[in-house]
């Protein structure tokens, strides 16, 4: 009897270190992946479908001393552009012949996609290594993050083994419905990128401009009298920073909270005029947004959640008077 | 547009094309109409025969397909070339399959790579309703808000799992007076 339950423990343990070593196999992929998203020199053409659209895209992506660079072309309709130049982000619609540029966050460093708590995310994901396919040519490992529950939906990745590359993503619900998927069709790691390729392809000629006000280094102060409460399960803060924006004449207040892989971001600016409120819920693809007005101020809070997670969010937010 | 670009499309996204040439070929399809709509089909019919279109579709989604579809099976006009991109069966044979697995995709879910997942069902506290759920972006001035709010969050606060910037360029400006929905 002794020898048999010495057996099954050592099966149990067994079990758990192959368990233990396959999850941490998925999460040095994982990281290989956000590496080289953010530092990999690479181009590739991908389609990308959310609300019964399709659209075809190009990105050309490079990273070297003086930083990351990206460009992204729309080849479905307007060739509409987004340019990243380390910490601009110029946004060009021909059909509007607009230019909008925004700051970026200045990360050159690793990716904070992975979460540093993993056991905190396993209570609202289960991470699931489920076999691989053929992507653009390229053999892929499939991780799969199942949510566990309606708060949040499920992403299926599938990543290069060899690059680290994410060759396709999708989005699903609770029901296991996608919501949004991203796959190449062609894709090439380079050894390096010339500038050439970081260029506009359109003249900008009589091409509106707005541009967001750059602020003080570091920001503004954020106005702590903001605050949140029951929050919906899972989800935390991770960042409070308060700058212009293009649109804005004066300074919102930008809150994102995560759950460790889905973000939801609650925009907060003052209204001068009541007659510019908007409020309500409203959904494209996988960002879903709710609006309402709270103390002469507008709220707004956009998330690759559900339509319910961004109502509790915004429901959640209350100013305390210093 | 000659065939030659027309059989260098259907190979690219074959994946059989050089880099050289499919950089060409795409620098080509972002000014010629008739090559882009070559690709656009061709990657249509691609993704109707490997039964991955999404199902929330448009409503006129199907006569969109079927229209491009019967586009490139007018008689005595064989737009697609021998070597089209998953569809080298012969083109009535393609046109009718991809017909048939479109018309089945429409009734299933965008197919994953893998089995469903088996999500336990567990109900929101408080889910929108129906009647809460009023589309405020059509506001001009919301819509701006929305417009440059999806840049900041993609770019402050999106994770990694989907490059967000590819959602600016899909979704931003979709209100915009010009109509670029």
């Amino acid at each position: 009897m002794m020898v048999l339950t010495r057996l099954l423990l050592a099966a149990l343990l067994a079990g758990n270190v192959s368990a233990v070593l396959a999850e941490d196999k998925i999460w040095k992929l994982l990281n290989q992946m956000n590496h080289t998203l953010e530092t990999g020199n690479y181009q590739g053409t991908f389609v990308f479908m959310h609300d019964g659209k399709v659209e075809t895209m190009k990105i050309v992506h490079g990273y070297s001393d003086y930083g990351v660079r990206e460009k992204l072309v729309s080849l479905t309709g307007d060739a509409r552009e987004v340019i990243r130049d380390r910490d601009l982000l110029t946004c060009i619609w021909p059909k509007d012949k607009l230019v909008v540029i925004e700051t970026a966050p200045s990360k050159y460093g690793l990716p904070s996609f992975l979460p540093e708590n993993l056991d905190d995310l396993a209570l609202r994901y289960r991470l699931v290594e489920a076999g691989s396919s053929r992507i653009a040519g390229f053999h892929c490992k499939i991780v799969r993050f199942d949510p566990l529950d309606a708060y949040r939906y499920g992403h299926e990745l599938c990543i290069e083994t060899e690059s680290g590359m994410l060759l396709k993503s999708r989005t699903f619900d609770a029901k296991g419905e996608s919501m949004e998927s991203m796959m190449f069709t062609s894709f090439q790691m380079l050894e390096s990128v010339p500038d050439s390729m970081f260029k506009q392809s359109a003249s900008l000629e009589n091409y509106t401009w707005k541009i967001a006000g750059v602020g003080p280094a570091g920001g503004l102060q954020p106005d702590r009298a903001w605050q949140l409460r029951n929050l919906p399960p899972g989800f935390s803060l991770s960042s409070v920073t308060r700058r212009q924006t293009s649109v804005s004449k004066s300074p919102v207040q930008h809150i994102v909270l995560t759950d460790g892989l889905a973000s939801v971001s609650i925009f907060i600016s003052k209204v001068e005029d009541p007659r510019h409120f908007y409020e309500g819920a409203h959904n494209k693809g996988v960002i879903s947004a709710y609006a309402r007005d709270l103390n002469r101020h507008q709220i707004t809070v956009i998330g690759e959640v559900p339509e319910g997670t961004v109502k509790s969010i915004g429901e959640s937010v209350f100013y305390s008077s210093p | 547009m000659k065939e030659t670009d027309q059989e260098l499309v259907s190979r690219i996204l074959d994946e059989e094309v050089s880099e050289f040439e499919t950089r060409r070929i795409l620098k080509k399809i972002q000014h010629d109409p008739e090559l882009y709509s070559t690709y656009q089909r061709y990657n249509l019919i691609g993704y109707a025969m490997r039964k991955q279109l999404p199902t929330r579709l448009n409503p006129g989604f199907s006569k969109e397909v079927m229209d491009r579809l019967s586009a490139g099976a007018e008689p005595g006009t064989d737009h697609l070339p021998y070597r089209a991109a998953n569809v080298r069966i012969p083109l009535a044979m393609g046109v009718a399959a991809a017909l048939a697995l479109f018309s089945f995709v429409m009734l299933q879910d965008f197919i994953p790579l893998t089995p469903s997942s088996g999500i336990a069902p567990v109900e929101i506290a408080e889910r929108v309703g129906e009647d809460d759920v009023q589309d405020f972006v059509s506001s001009p001035k919301a819509a701006e808000d929305f417009n440059s709010y999806i840049v900041n969050h993609a770019e402050y606060a999106s994770p990694r799992v989907s490059m967000p910037r590819v959602r600016i360029v899909s979704y931003n400006r979709p209100y915009s007076d010009n109509g670029n929905q």
